[in-house]
């Protein structure tokens, strides 16, 4: 699958889509929707609540064609458009209270998929799915979207100490996740300082 | 430096899973996305009028029920006069129990926030499109209302 941020839709494309043409803004969608989904999916693990924020991103998306100014790819601007709405839900008090609720009634295991994939990438799946939203927003932004903490920090409205320090603890989450199972099965407690070896 | 090296290694895993990721199927279609969005924006302005249904009601409510007691204040000394014994401990009893407040009150705050979250998007994108105007009329609207149910409450409260 293309990564979002590397769509680019051609000029003319564009223009029909902008002056309402309904065929031309059917194919943009089926362009830029699956990818765009990939990264709500990323952010925001609710599957109901991903296909809510994707309607919103793409909505905007419409509504504010005759705005992209063509200065980075198409799906670039598309992505910023998705990553401010799930940044967004996240400050929302319904977001946290089903958080603070799925926590209590889920388990991260059983709402990831293996389709297909090693199982050093279903564990680090399952470690990402542990993490809380904003930690796992900083993080993938950083890592995958290859976002500045600068820009990360913009799009919080914080500083960039903030965006270091949600990545630090992210990481060091994350790796006590992944070797969780090794130091269990060694005896060694959950914890224990595998990160200075 | 051995963090460092785990930093680069883990980022280098999650770029791994997001090139294996499964490819994202959207549940509906450009027309399935704007039958939603129809959807959706009736059943917000279902829930704006009953909110905005809800608040006149109690303020009503409150106001007749704050006339009310106010009435029965006046009236106590004839009925004393009139009734036995056993009638004036009757009249004791308080007429109203209890209105509450609280679930109007928490509907339009909900409401108010959600519109905020409207208006900081619609502001984002065009700070003085159509939009953000109807925005802010649906939100000085709500913000009437529960200014009535507040001072309702305060009325009530010193009866």
């Amino acid at each position: 699958m293309q990564r979002l941020a590397e769509i680019e839709i051609p000029a003319d494309e564009l223009a029909a889509a902008c002056a309402g043409d309904i065929q031309a803004r059917s194919a943009l969608f089926k362009r830029v929707a699956p990818a765009t989904l990939a990264i709500i999916r990323r952010l925001v693990r609710h599957g109901a609540m991903a296909d809510d924020l994707l309607q919103d991103t793409l909505i905007a998306m419409f509504e504010h064609l005759g705005d992209f100014r063509g200065e980075a790819p198409f799906g670039v601007w598309v992505r910023s458009i998705a990553v401010s709405r799930c940044l967004m839900s996240f400050r929302s008090p319904w977001h946290r209270a089903r958080v603070a609720l799925e926590s209590w009634t889920e388990d991260p295991r059983a709402a990831t998929e293996s389709d297909g994939r090693t199982s050093d990438l279903i564990d680090l799946d399952r470690a990402l799915a542990r993490l809380s939203p904003v930690t796992r927003a900083v993080v993938w932004l950083y890592d995958v979207e290859g976002w500045s903490h600068d820009e990360i920090a913009r799009a919080f409205e914080r500083t960039a100490s903030f965006s270091k320090s949600q990545l630090a603890r992210g990481h060091a989450r994350l790796r006590t996740e992944l070797h969780a199972p090794m130091t269990a099965a060694l005896g060694i407690p959950l914890g224990s300082e595998f990160d200075g070896h | 430096m051995d963090t460092e090296v785990n930093d680069n290694e883990l980022a280098a895993r999650l770029r791994r899973l997001e090139a294996a990721g499964a490819q994202a199927v959207p549940a509906y279609d450009y027309h399935g996305m704007l039958a939603r969005r129809a959807a959706r924006d009736a059943r917000v302005r279902i829930r704006s009028r009953l909110a905005r249904g809800a608040a006149l009601a109690l303020v009503v409510a409150l106001v007749g029920a704050s006339a009310w007691r106010l009435d029965d204040h006046g009236a106590a000394p004839q009925v004393v006069r009139e009734t036995a014994a056993p009638a004036r401990g009757h009249e004791a009893e308080p007429r109203i129990v209890r209105a509450d407040t609280y679930l109007a009150v928490a509907a339009l705050e909900d409401h108010i926030a959600s519109l905020d979250d409207a208006l900081n998007v619609a502001r984002a994108y065009s700070p003085r499109g159509e939009e953000v105007a109807r925005l802010e009329r649906t939100r000085a609207e709500l913000l009437d209302s529960y200014a009535q149910v507040r001072y309702a409450e305060l009325v009530s409260a010193n009866f």
